[in-house]
């Protein structure tokens, strides 16, 4: 579950077993109640959205070929469910940017976390701009796991100028610096929605662009209170537009 | 599975939310199916249909075309054998693992039977 609070936005995650579940009277249906100590921030405002995961978790009996047991776990596309915290006012469906069936059209089925995360929506929830993890081999150096961040530099893998500088990228024990986008990596239409991709910001370019240089650049063209001037030369229709270094395919 | 949230309650500040959701593990399918047109002879041989639609239902994520491969069949009590199955795509294992399917199938079937005596 999370949302916008007051000053920033919040994200609270339960289990089952930590709420209150009930099976309903009709076969397959349940209900679950946050507890006490999960509940809408006081100041909470605006949508927010609750999302959940269930994985179907099978043993698997030794056989003549496999003699020892072992388990799979199966999971499913995770729902998630906008809701208003103001009595009468409509939810507003989040703004969707990637869409989880171009994701499919390369990884087929996402899956992720022992295969029971498989909706991007859902995957916001948590790699949020506050979700961070420390930078392997650096002790004391953290780094974004902000779904925009970090989906943007696995993917962008060897050819981040970091990695092409001779460094590193990885996340705790997976090593991405030797992944290859399939396809131009200018193919913005290949993961995001249309019209998601044209607007400039720091945080979103420099997640690729993560030369020294440039964040430098980016650093100089933002005002002390946290304005950017990105638009300035590479808004939409302007010399330097998003559109024109990444065109479409 | 089929796997929905129907619904939330509570959703003030300063409540603790109820979700509701419907949750049907292995939606459509919900026992693996019998195998049809079975049949096994005295020395241990013969053949078993599976009705491989069903379990093509059943578990999820397994791309078609695909092959259950019977992995092992055990005796058990008179008249039921367990089959061991898993799936491969024509030449490698694919999807889910090995699976159980516990079922029953004549043991002496009549045209066997019949050819004995």
């Amino acid at each position: 579950m999370n949302g916008p609070v007051s000053t920033d936005y919040a994200a609270t995650q339960i289990t089952g077993t930590q709420g209150t579940l009930v099976a309903g009277a009709t076969p397959g249906s349940y209900s679950l109640t946050f507890p006490p100590t999960a509940i809408i921030p006081l100041t909470a405002a605006g949508t927010w959205s609750i999302a959940m995961q269930a994985s179907r978790y099978e043993y698997l009996a030794p056989t003549l070929i496999r003699t020892t047991p072992s388990s799979v776990t199966h999971g499913n596309t995770n729902p998630v469910f906008n809701f208003s915290v103001t009595p009468g006012v409509t939810a507003a469906a989040r703004r969707e940017v990637v869409q989880l069936a171009r994701c499919n059209a390369c990884h087929q089925q996402l899956a992720f976390h022992g295969g029971g995360r498989q909706n991007t929506s859902f995957c916001v929830m948590c790699h949020n701009p506050t979700l961070t993890a420390a930078v392997p081999g650096q002790t004391g150096v953290t780094q974004s796991l902000n779904f925009q961040n970090m989906v943007h530099r696995i993917h962008m893998g060897a050819e981040l100028p970091s990695v092409v500088a001779g460094g590193r990228f990885a996340i705790g024990s997976d090593d991405y610096s030797g992944v290859h986008f399939p396809q131009p990596i200018s193919n913005c239409a290949a993961c995001h929605a249309p019209n998601t991709f044209t607007t400039p910001t720091a945080r979103a370019c420099t997640s690729c662009h993560d030369a020294t240089s440039t964040a430098a650049h980016a650093q100089l063209n933002t005002t002390a209170s946290g304005l950017e001037s990105c638009a300035t030369c590479h808004g939409p229709g302007r010399s330097f537009a998003v559109s024109a270094v990444h065109p479409a395919l | 599975m089929a796997f929905a949230i129907t619904g939330v309650t509570n959703t003030t500040p300063g409540s603790a939310p109820t979700v509701n959701f419907t949750l049907n593990d292995r939606a459509g399918a919900q026992v693996p199916p019998l195998p049809t047109n079975s049949s096994v002879s005295r020395l241990g041989t013969g053949t078993v249909t599976m009705n491989v639609t069903g379990i093509a239902s059943a578990i999820q994520g397994i791309p078609s075309p695909f092959r259950v491969r019977v992995r092992a069949v055990s005796a058990g009590p008179r008249g039921v054998f367990t089959f061991v199955y898993s799936f491969d795509n024509g030449t490698t294992e694919i999807g889910a693992p090995p699976a159980v399917l516990p079922t029953t199938v004549p043991a002496v079937p009549t045209p066997i039977t019949s050819a004995l005596r």
